[in-house]
Formats: structure tokens, C-alpha cells, sequence
């Protein structure tokens, strides 16, 4: 038969089932890349061959395409993937199962009676590791690997909304290097980058996993610290403060002493946007270096109590 | 000339058309209770026909479109061929989010939260879709095949682009229901619009149906 033939070839997993969910047939595809042989799960019920399928929405679509002669399509968004099958090669490290988007749609007969149906899985791990890879790309900041400006942007406006929302508390940091200027013009701009990826280091083993921080600008830097209030962020920040001022910066031979700026906002019930927050932040920052810097400073608006 | 009065529809076929529908709907919303296990009340389906240009006036002023809308669309074809237009107004509760999916909500990462919901939303848009269709299809004694679903949002650009397979000196037929699931805040409008071709076979389809009971 020719579509036998097409069958066994197709880039396609093909499993095709009868009306109680056991397994009639499947394709080379499907054998080449199971963990267990094609006679162990033929004429097997698919769940008990494949339990991570005992699954209210795989039973619903199930039920589904039974009833309606619909089609079923599960993304690998939502699900990763179907049946677990293995990787090839070079994405194994990444992924435990090959990543899927599976198709599940009814099988009739001559008469247009549903008899059964197939199962179709597409592998997608290769568009999920690439997709991974500009999402990071997207998001990281290239020298520090920190996060960059865009992913801060976007997550001050989700953290805000989701604190504003359930009222709860949240502080944000924005601090810049001293003089930074000087450091480039005296030991060059390859020391400047240590100093930049140093300090983006050590900021980062002093704060909570939770916690959001990103490369601002040049020099600049940004923290969110969600569910903590002002109190505990001059706390935090004065420690960060401190262990950049003690922190020896020496790279081939080259040593600056290096220190900080750092200004401080937190929500509270007058927090109209995102932007007053940072913009609070900021005119913190410009107090500290007024002040003559290698401090935090906090504002207290007029409208705070 | 000629063509346009093949694809009017008689006030008879009208009736017929409508009738056909009602029945659909109505054996859909009972199915759907046993699949997907929520209760659901499928709205008896308005049925329109209009020319194509105006659809997307109709769906605006028909469907209350905003920017936080969710669009499901599907396409089928066969003898019976268009579109299945899903419209869920507002942002989804994490609470139904998890009944529908069957899934723990704190499951979700935050940062994907957008694309689980848009996920579900596909997942669950699909069977009303499919049922509304089969049954629809199941009636007039035909099969089609499906599309997997799209998602997009209220956005006049992303809507506007749904129509554009469709040319626009012919004519559609919008079917617009109303959806609710009984102890849950989730509803929305369906619209099934169909293609230029499957206006004419719908009419020997009708001939046929109403055949049956001569």
C-alpha cells in the first residue's frame, strides 16, 4: 500500500487508536524514539502505557473528539509534551522528554462513523531551544548577564500592578558607580568592564532569588525587592553599599577603590505608576550624590504620611 | 447577477437554517456538560447574512471587544467550510484557569502566566468550537476537518486580519451565540461564518434536511 509506505517515512509520529483508547498501530517514528518497544504498547489501553497521560485534559480532548469529531491539539506551551519520547542528540542536556505539539483527531469509518483515533506528534524541540535562546537573548544584559533595561521595564509594571492590586509592599533600588568616568579614562575601559561585571556579581550573591535586578544604563543599576518595605530596603541597601566599598576590585594587576550611589522608593497607597516609583528612586540617587555620594538616600514625598 | 440570488437565502430556508441550528446548539450544550465536566448554557445562535464588508462592523458593534479580549479562531472545511470566531472578554480568574485546565494554578510561573492562559484558553476554545461545528455538521450529514486554533487579542489590527481570507464581494452567514458556564464568571460570543461556496451547498443541505420530513 502506498500511504503505508508514506506512513512509515513521514518526519511525524503517527499513533492511532481504537474507540477505548488502546493502541491498534503506530509508525516507525514512534519506535525508532520510544523508551519501550512497539510489541510492548501495542494493544495496550494508551494510559496505562503512558501514565503521565492519566490527565483530566487529555481524558476531556479524549471525550471530545469521541463525541464531536472534533480535533485536539496540545501545545507544547501548555503541556511540553504527549508521550515521552527521547531527544535527539544535541538538545538532550536541555530537555528530559522531546518537546511536542501533538494532534489528536478522529478516525470513521465508510459510513462517517467514528471507529477510533490518531494521534499526530510534531517534534518542536528544536523551535523550543531556539526560542529559549532569544527569549535569554532578549532579556540578559550581554556584559554582566544580568538582566538588561527592556526585562526591568517589564517586570516593574507587572510587579507593581500585582502589589498595588492584593496592597502589598515593594521597593525599588537604583544606584550608579562613583566617578566612573575617572576609572574608564585612568585604567581603561577593559578594566571599566571588570568593574561592571564585578560589581553586578557581588550585588547579585547578596540578594533574594525574588528579587529583580538589572542593568539600568552605563553604570546604573536597578533592584526590585518585591514584599519588603522601605525599613528592610535601606537595609539591604546600605549592605550593598558597604560590601562594594570594602571589596577589593583588582584585575591583572589594577586597583581602584571602587563605591556607590544608591536611592531608594517604596509603594505605598499614593503610587500613582511605575514611573513615580522610579522617578522617586532617581531623585534619591541625585540626593546621595549631593550629598557627596557612597550613600543611600531616601525622599519622603508630600503625599506620603 | 445570477450568482447573488443563488446565495439568497428564501424566508423559508431561513427558518429552516435556523432550526437546524437551535437543535445543534442545543443537543451541543448537553455533550459539553459530559466532556469538558462544567455546566454551560449555549444562547439559542442569531443568525445573520450579510455581505462580508460589513462583518467586521457587525462583530464590533455584536461583540464587546476590548484590548483585554481573548480571540479563538478555527477554521473548518469540507462541503461545510468558514470560520469559528471565539471571543472571551475579560483576563481569566487563576481560579478557572485551573478548573478548566485541570492543572494547579500555582503551577504557573508568573512570567508565563500570559501564555498558560492563552493556552487554556485554545485548549477549551477548541471543544466549544468543535462541538458547536460537529453538531452542526453531524445534522446536515457531513464531515469537516479542522485548522488548530489561533489565538489572538481584541486589537482591531488582529481582528481585522481574521477576515481577510474571506473576499470581499461575497456573502457570510454569522451565527453569534452566547455562552455561559453556570457556576463560574466566564462567558463570550461564538460567530461561525461561513465561505461563498458553502452557502450554496448549505442550500441543497437544507433541501435535503427538510426532504426527510415530507
Amino acid at each position: 500500500m502506498m500511504s503505508d509506505q508514506i506512513i512509515s517515512m513521514v518526519d511525524i509520529g503517527i499513533i492511532t487508536l481504537d474507540k477505548d483508547l488502546t493502541i491498534t498501530d503506530c509508525n516507525n517514528w514512534i519506535e525508532f524514539r520510544c523508551y519501550q518497544k512497539k510489541a510492548e504498547i501495542i494493544n495496550r489501553n494508551i494510559i496505562e502505557a503512558f501514565p503521565n497521560l492519566d490527565k483530566e485534559w487529555f481524558k476531556t480532548n479524549c471525550r471530545s473528539v469521541l463525541k464531536f469529531g472534533n480535533y485536539a491539539f496540545f501545545s507544547q506551551k501548555l503541556h511540553e509534551y504527549c508521550i515521552p519520547l527521547k531527544v535527539s542528540g544535541k538538545f538532550r542536556k536541555e530537555f528530559e522528554y522531546m518537546q511536542q505539539n501533538c494532534t489528536l483527531a478522529p478516525i470513521r469509518d465508510e459510513k462517517k462513523k467514528i471507529i477510533g483515533f490518531f494521534l499526530i506528534i510534531n517534534d518542536v524541540s528544536d523551535i523550543i531551544h531556539y526560542e529559549k535562546k532569544l527569549v535569554r537573548m532578549a532579556n540578559i544584559d550581554g556584559l554582566t548577564g544580568i538582566h538588561n533595561r527592556a526585562f526591568f521595564d517589564k517586570r516593574l509594571k507587572e510587579e507593581f500592578t500585582r502589589h498595588k492590586r492584593y496592597s502589598r509592599i515593594m521597593c525599588i533600588i537604583l544606584f550608579d558607580i562613583d566617578y566612573f568616568k575617572k576609572v574608564n579614562d585612568s585604567l581603561g575601559h577593559q578594566y571599566g568592564d571588570f568593574i561592571l561585571k564585578q560589581l553586578a556579581k557581588l550585588v547579585k550573591e547578596r540578594i533574594r532569588d525574588i528579587d529583580i535586578f538589572a542593568r539600568y544604563g552605563g553604570e546604573e543599576y536597578v533592584l526590585i525587592l518585591p514584599e519588603t518595605d522601605i525599613k528592610e530596603g535601606l537595609i539591604v541597601a546600605e549592605s550593598i553599599r558597604s560590601i562594594i566599598e570594602c571589596h577589593q576590585f583588582l584585575s591583572n594587576g589594577k586597583y581602584m577603590p571602587i563605591k556607590i550611589s544608591l536611592g531608594i522608593s517604596s509603594i505605598n497607597e499614593n503610587s500613582e505608576n511605575p514611573e513615580t516609583l522610579l522617578k522617586e528612586a532617581d531623585e534619591a540617587l541625585y540626593l546621595s550624590k549631593k550629598n557627596g555620594r557612597n550613600m543611600v538616600s531616601t525622599i519622603v514625598s508630600e503625599n506620603k504620611r | 447577477m445570477a450568482e447573488k440570488s443563488m446565495t439568497n437565502f428564501n424566508e423559508m430556508e431561513k427558518q429552516i437554517l435556523q432550526e437546524i441550528m437551535n437543535i445543534a446548539f442545543g443537543s451541543a450544550s448537553g455533550d459539553l456538560e459530559d466532556v469538558i465536566d462544567v455546566s454551560i448554557v449555549l444562547h439559542v445562535p442569531e443568525i445573520n447574512i450579510l455581505p462580508i464588508k460589513q462583518l467586521p462592523e457587525y462583530m464590533k458593534k455584536s461583540v464587546e471587544l476590548n484590548e483585554s479580549s481573548t480571540v479563538i479562531e478555527e477554521k473548518f472545511w469540507g462541503e461545510f467550510s468558514g470560520s469559528a470566531i471565539l471571543v472571551f472578554p475579560e483576563n481569566l480568574s487563576s481560579d478557572l484557569l485551573s478548573i478548566l485546565s485541570g492543572q494547579d494554578s500555582n503551577s504557573f510561573d508568573t512570567s508565563d502566566a500570559d501564555i498558560m492562559e492563552k493556552g487554556i484558553l485554545l485548549e477549551i476554545g477548541n471543544i466549544l468550537i468543535g462541538a458547536c461545528i460537529g453538531k452542526i455538521t453531524e445534522l446536515l450529514k457531513t464531515v469537516v476537518t479542522y485548522t488548530p486554533p489561533q489565538a489572538s487579542t481584541g486589537e482591531t489590527e488582529d481582528f481585522d486580519h481574521l477576515l481577510e481570507d474571506y473576499q470581499s464581494e461575497n456573502t457570510a452567514i454569522t451565527l453569534k451565540t452566547f455562552f455561559k458556564f453556570k457556576e463560574h464568571n466566564l462567558q463570550g460570543n461564538l460567530i461561525i461564518i461561513t465561505s461563498h461556496d458553502s452557502i450554496l451547498w448549505l442550500k441543497t443541505a437544507l433541501d435535503s434536511f427538510l426532504e426527510a420530513y415530507r
